[in-house]
């Protein structure tokens, strides 16, 4: 069976933590590197954010000499960059930014263009920053970042765990980092709608992480008790089972963005849409990558410190059990057959007998233990 | 609704379409945003003398200093023009203006508070139909008249005088101008002392002249013309008429033509010829309008203001000025002069003392009469007929006017409305491409559930609809980036439920059982997840401005209603779909389970029990 058609069936089982130990090694460099990269290059900031003016003018035939001609009048000329584009319906448009940030001189300025090239006032687009809103704008934004982790750690730690919590937020940090960084290797014009992008990032990352983290609460729960099974394994037995929601949602929700990206920003030229998407693509994909393998090990490293954790294993190893090997195996009846040398083998994927182990294992709904389910109010049992 | 989801269901269908309905049908919908429709926006913020950014401001400050410009926009006559603030920044936002140096000329100028003394109250300004009827009228009453093009009646009016002073001595200077132009309907406050100890005195003086200031104020609302040959008959004993043309000076069509007349001609002041020595023509409240003398001191002769309760329970507000000669002294000699009714400052009305206008920001807010001729800085009164809230918002303004703040454009940008409607339709047209693909990949892979998946979303996008409708909303190009990104949260809530309901079915329990536990499984992960997300939402909306907050509305707003949707939607028809005949077949929803598909009768509906307890 190809891995999808195993994966339809729920009968897929990724290897996680085996993956994860490369893939946190991995991480960590990567946010070395984009560390690095923010303090030696530095983010390409847009006017927004430094002060500046930005003139659209859409006009045929009116370009870059005939805007330098008009800037040269305010002597503003030093600095300017120009952007000829062409809109979906064949409109020429020249996209000026330069380094006037004051407010009035730039309103002079686009008036006088709007006259070089035959236009009404009001048809030249134009935005001019002062030298302080830009300062206020990145004030605003950090003072949102910490706000939303201080907020977003209690509410985890009060409706998962404290541990959890702060795994949510290492990887949400990891997210962040890497975008960030991969703005500043790359280049790319940093935006506030950049900003409003990296802020969703977070959102959606946690939002990824809260769904796995639930669902690997409620394993924990289901399973722990039994002191069969060590937290890895439970953690494994679960990504599992999210696995597909994982990437179903993330399917559904990028091909909304790829969209604003591929026909709102590249063939209709809108850049706010195509500087909003580039970056929610790249976190999106990253938020779901980090639930899986930043988020969950990290959790997994801390747990498995914790004397419960510590005396499962040692349990565990003393009946002869490879604690390694992290493969689910129905083990709430009899002792399983210990020694499955075979455990790192199993890192990819499963081969159909794997599968079929895996197949036969229970719901995660049933009981297993001595823990029965949470009584439901109101249920009508038919 | 467990019992019955197929009414939920219904119920929630009937629901979303009427308010739909309901809304389409009274033409309601959400307002475009400035980046979507053109315009120009600009962001203000305080600035100390320096010209540095402050945020030493109080917030009745800022609000006054918004209430201001927002009047100076109205003036301008911009559609649905919005004034806000955040924090200490103020956002003006002006669909379809397109002079971005005249707005910033209108919204960036400091407004200051004055004190001048009221030379004339003049009639209202007509426009539009009423002034065409009026001139109209004239042009009657000019032929009934006999008068030809060029004199007016106010030249009648002088003329006349002039020959009656000569032929009779008769001084009718002062009684024939009070009696032609309204009384000063504006007059309701008075100034008064309230001398310490003698607060019951004050009170009273003030309280038997407030009444006679309210008949004023009732007599001339409405049809001055109406009430004047009566006022001025005492006027003038009907003496022959002496001008070239032979009018009668109490003829009802002269008078009716000399108000006309001035209320045709008289014109305001443009904010910036108000300069501190000219005679300025400003609006008043209730529409009259003010003609004024030089400045006689700015609001940085005030201190404070308050307003207080009065023993007879009026409200007044009590003024509290500088000591020294650029406070109380110069207000003192100000009022001195109305005091005795001098010639800058002359009587209006038959109390015989002048009325002081105080003008914030070209606008007479209130011109009492001075009835004490010096002050004690802080045992000042003015009353008249405020309610509470006249008289907060006049402490209000004179608090305001002592301390003007001055704010400065700090981001200014103008959206061309064509290029607004290219962004807009640029992010429909890819919102509705992106559907279409994630509808289509649900479909390939739920197969029938992807129905309510779909359906989820037209829910949560109708009620969205309505709510953005009803609220007055607007969308801005961040919003819609917004609703996009929220597409997928939504499909979440259904994924997260369909693949918990997946999980059950392929691990034995039967569709029909497994929507009812798969679901309250799931949606205690989707009010978890949403929580954050709305967490998230929250905090930007909180701390950001402009398009980020936008944004964060509707990301906020689609969170909070895909958990509704959810509730009464996407587990209702899971349910209805469950328990049909199509729960028989696990493979229509996306669920591999060959051997239920071929033998239906195989799994009795018990199995479930076994399953579960």
């Amino acid at each position: 069976m190809s891995r999808f058609s195993n994966a339809y069936r729920n009968k897929n089982d990724v290897d996680f933590p085996t993956w994860s130990r490369r893939t946190l090694v991995v991480s960590l460099l990567l946010v070395a590197v984009s560390g690095i990269a923010l303090v030696t290059q530095g983010l390409s900031l847009s006017i927004d954010f430094e002060g500046g003016s930005a003139w659209t003018v859409p006009a045929d035939g009116f370009d870059r000499a005939d805007a330098e001609a008009v800037l040269d009048q305010f002597e503003s000329a030093e600095g300017a960059r120009f952007q000829q584009a062409t809109t979906a319906d064949g409109d020429q448009i020249l996209r000026i930014s330069g380094q006037v940030d004051d407010i009035a001189l730039g309103a002079e300025v686009g008036e006088a263009l709007a006259a070089a090239a035959g236009l009404e006032p009001g048809d030249v687009e134009v935005t001019t920053i002062g030298p302080s809103w830009g300062a206020d704008i990145t004030r605003q934004a950090l003072q949102s970042l910490i706000w939303f982790i201080v907020l977003i750690g209690a509410y985890l730690a009060w409706r998962l765990e404290p541990k959890m919590a702060l795994a949510a937020l290492a990887a949400v940090v990891h997210d962040l980092t890497l975008t960030v960084g991969f703005y500043a290797i790359f280049q790319i014009e940093v935006t506030p709608a950049t900003v409003i992008a990296f802020l969703t990032i977070l959102g959606y990352s946690l939002y990824d992480t809260v769904v796995v983290f639930d669902r690997l609460r409620d394993g924990v729960i289901r399973y722990g008790k039994t002191g069969h099974y060590t937290y890895s394994t439970i953690m494994r037995r679960t990504l599992n089972l999210t696995l597909m929601r994982c990437v179903n949602t993330s399917i559904t929700t990028i091909l909304p963005i790829l969209s604003m990206l591929v026909v709102g920003g590249l063939l209709l030229d809108q850049p706010l849409l195509r500087d909003f998407s580039v970056a929610l693509i790249i976190g999106l994909l990253l938020g779901v990558y980090s639930s899986l393998f930043v988020a969950s090990p990290i959790v997994a490293m801390l747990k498995e410190r914790e004397p419960r954790w510590v005396d499962v294993r040692d349990r565990l190893k003393q009946r002869g059990n490879d604690v390694s090997d992290t493969r689910w195996v129905e083990r709430s009846n009899t002792p399983v057959p210990g020694g499955t040398t075979a455990a790192m083998a199993s890192r990819v994927q499963p081969t159909d007998g794997d599968a079929q182990t895996v197949g036969d294992a229970p719901p995660l709904s049933t009981t297993i233990g001595g823990h029965p389910p949470r009584p439901r109010k109101r249920r009508a049992k038919r | 609704m467990r019992k019955n989801p197929a009414r939920t269901l219904i119920g929630t269908t009937l629901v979303v379409l009427t308010l739909l309905v309901v809304t389409i049908a009274m033409d309601r919908d959400p307002q475009l945003g400035l980046d979507l429709q053109g315009g120009i926006s600009v962001n203000l913020q305080p600035v100390d003398d320096a010209g540095e950014v402050t945020t030493d401001v109080t917030t009745e400050q800022l609000d006054q200093a918004i209430e201001i410009i927002r009047r100076r926009v109205d003036a301008v006559g911009v559609a649905e023009p919005e004034v806000s603030r955040q924090g200490s920044t103020v956002t003006v936002q002006l669909p379809g203006a397109k002079d971005q140096q005249e707005v910033l000329e209108l919204v960036g100028r400091t407004a200051q508070l004055e004190f001048r003394p009221v030379l004339q109250i003049l009639p209202p300004i007509i426009t539009g139909e009423v002034r065409e009827e009026a001139e109209a009228r004239v042009a009657e009453l000019r032929g009934e008249l006999g008068l030809p093009d060029g004199v007016t009646a106010e030249d009648v009016l002088t003329e006349e005088q002039n020959l009656q002073t000569e032929a009779l001595g008769l001084d009718l200077d002062g009684g024939a101008l009070e009696g032609l132009v309204p009384g000063p309907s504006g007059d309701e406050a008075e100034l008064d002392m309230s001398p310490e100890g003698t607060d019951e005195e004050a009170a009273g003086i003030g309280g038997g002249r407030r009444s006679a200031a309210l008949r004023g104020q009732d007599a001339s609302d409405d049809d001055d013309a109406a009430q004047l040959p009566a006022e001025t008959d005492g006027a003038f004993e009907s003496p022959e008429p002496l001008n070239q043309f032979g009018i009668a000076l109490d003829d009802e069509r002269f008078i009716e033509l000399f108000q006309l007349e001035a209320q045709l001609t008289s014109e305001l002041t443009p904010l910036e010829d108000q300069t501190e020595d000219a005679e300025i023509v400003v609006p008043g409240e209730g529409g009259q309008v003010y003609r004024l003398g030089p400045r006689a001191l700015t609001g940085e002769a005030l201190e404070g203001a308050t307003a207080s309760l009065g023993e007879f329970g009026q409200w007044t507000v009590n003024p509290v000025f500088r000591p020294g000669p650029e406070g109380i002294d110069a207000f003192n000699a100000i009022a001195q002069q109305c005091y005795s009714g001098a010639p800058t400052c002359p009587a209006l009305s038959d109390t015989s003392r002048g009325l002081l206008g105080i003008v914030l920001d070209g606008e007479v807010i209130s011109a009492p009469s001075i009835n004490v001729d010096s002050f004690s800085r802080d045992q000042i009164q003015i009353s008249g007929s405020f309610t509470r809230e006249d008289a907060d918002a006049l402490a209000v303004a004179l608090r305001y006017g002592a301390l003007p703040i001055a704010l400065e454009a700090q981001q200014a940008e103008t959206v061309s409305a064509t290029l607004g409607a290219g962004a807009l339709r640029a992010g429909i047209i890819s919102g509705f491409i992106g559907l279409a693909l994630a509808a289509l990949y649900l479909f390939s892979y739920y197969r029938l559930l992807a129905l309510v998946a779909v359906g989820s979303l037209a829910v949560s996008a109708s009620f969205l609809w309505v709510i953005m409708s009803w609220l007055g909303a607007t969308v801005t190009l961040a919003g819609v980036v917004g609703i996009v990104v929220s597409v997928g949260v939504t499909v979440d809530s259904a994924v997260v439920y369909f693949e918990s309901l997946k999980e059950r079915v392929l691990n034995g329990s039967s569709v029909r059982a497994g929507v009812d536990r798969a679901f309250d499984v799931a949606y205690a992960t989707i009010v978890k997840a949403n929580i954050s997300s709305l967490i998230g939402a929250g905090v930007l909306y909180w701390l950001a401005v402009g398009p980020v907050r936008g944004f964060a509305f509707y990301l906020g707003a689609m969170t909070l209603l895909n958990l509704v949707a959810t509730y009464v939607f996407v587990y209702p028809a899971t349910a209805v779909i469950g328990r049909s005949r199509q729960g028989l077949h696990p493979r229509r929803l996306g669920i591999p389970l060959d051997e239920v598909a071929a033998s239906p009768g195989a799994r009795p509906t018990t199995a479930d029990m076994g399953a579960t307890s």
